[in-house]
């Protein structure tokens, strides 16, 4: 699996159908991953959706350095952050538990395992910074370094604040979940 | 939220606005850079004429004709392609004639005393008197041609060729310069 790349080269030679493809494996984890900073899953679906046609009209901008996944998602952060500075709400700790659920439906789409439901929800509660970097390497797989250039940050950040992040998740699961 | 065919159906749709907007702003920015540079070109052309008009004009004035004769700035053609006129003996605009009538009546009367070249002779003497009027035709094709207009005839300033005139051919010229009132 090469997160989309390999289509977007057959998208770049010019067969349409990998749009779909793109789309069927990118699309709802860029939403996802976006409504961790916006918290708002119509405008992450938006952000989505506009990244993605970006990615289809500007076909020499992805370089096919890092992988497709990390790119969009570079991008969808990018975006989010403007829309967040845009209606100047950018401090993430401040979030209330009702603000932050995401949509059931996506989640559904995107969380097939119950455990990691459960370990959403309880990332709603954490900062801001805790969350993507969570998100990154436990929901979408990615590696430190990969989470890092998505993030902005180098390694050792991305270690501190996964850190962090599992220390108070432990706080707010318990013990006992969280080794569930 | 809905199917994934909804939203790459879209997706696709704002990439085909986003390529049509981005096609209309080129066609934009080219139209006015083209426009530009028509302009540039155009006002560059513009400035080139007044540059040369200056540049003929300065140079006439500061020829320096032993005579007085000023220069101008060349015109529309009037007659065989002539476009002003100038005499001299005094240094100023009022010696400057641009009406095509009197330059063409002008042109001719010269032409047809030049043309003849019966008598023409590189002496520099004869029918001098002292009094001689410089003449200037200007024409944008051939230049200037300096002559001398005397008692006798036109003297070329050049070649220093007489050519003789009639009383009347002269009196006719002098009127069409002003130096002699028109007699009714």
């Amino acid at each position: 699996m090469d997160n989309g790349a390999s289509s977007y080269r057959r998208f770049l030679d010019g067969d349409e159908s990998a749009v779909r493809d793109i789309m069927d494996e990118l699309f709802y984890s860029l939403v996802f991953f976006v409504d961790r900073y916006v918290r708002d899953v119509h405008a992450a679906e938006d952000i989505a959706m506009d990244v993605m046609s970006d990615l289809f009209v500007h076909r020499h901008r992805y370089n096919f350095r890092s992988s497709l996944k990390t790119y969009l998602f570079m991008r969808g952060k990018s975006r989010a952050l403007d829309l967040l500075r845009h209606r100047k709400v950018i401090d993430f700790t401040e979030l209330s538990e009702d603000c932050s659920a995401t949509d059931g439906d996506l989640e559904a789409r995107v969380l097939e395992d119950e455990s990691r439901r459960e370990l959403n929800a309880a990332l709603g509660r954490l900062p801001g910074e805790m969350r993507v970097a969570v998100h990154l390497v436990y929901f979408e797989e990615m590696s430190y370094d990969e989470a890092a250039k998505v993030m902005g940050k180098n390694r050792k950040q991305i270690d501190n604040l996964l850190y962090r992040a599992k220390k108070e998740l432990r706080d707010l699961l318990g013990e006992e979940a969280y080794r569930q | 939220m809905r199917d994934i065919d909804d939203y790459t159906r879209e997706v696709l749709q704002r990439a085909d606005e986003k390529r049509r907007a981005i096609k209309t702003r080129r066609r934009r920015a080219l139209s006015v850079c083209s426009g530009l540079a028509v302009f540039l070109i155009a006002g560059s052309f513009a400035l080139k004429g007044i540059i040369g008009g200056f540049r003929s004009g300065a140079d006439n004035a500061f020829e320096g004709h032993p005579h007085g004769a000023i220069g101008g700035i060349d015109t529309d053609s009037a007659y065989s392609g002539y476009s002003s006129l100038f005499y001299g003996g005094v240094l100023g605009p009022d010696n400057e004639i641009t009406d095509p009538d009197s330059v063409k009546e002008a042109a001719e009367l010269i032409e047809s005393a030049v043309g003849k070249d019966i008598e023409g002779s590189n002496d520099n003497t004869s029918d001098s008197c002292g009094d001689e009027i410089s003449i200037v035709l200007v024409s944008a094709e051939d230049g200037r041609h300096e002559y001398l207009l005397m008692s006798g005839g036109l003297r070329d300033a050049r070649t220093g060729k007489f050519y003789p005139m009639d009383a009347e051919a002269i009196t006719k010229l002098k009127t069409i310069l002003g130096i002699e009132e028109k007699k009714d």
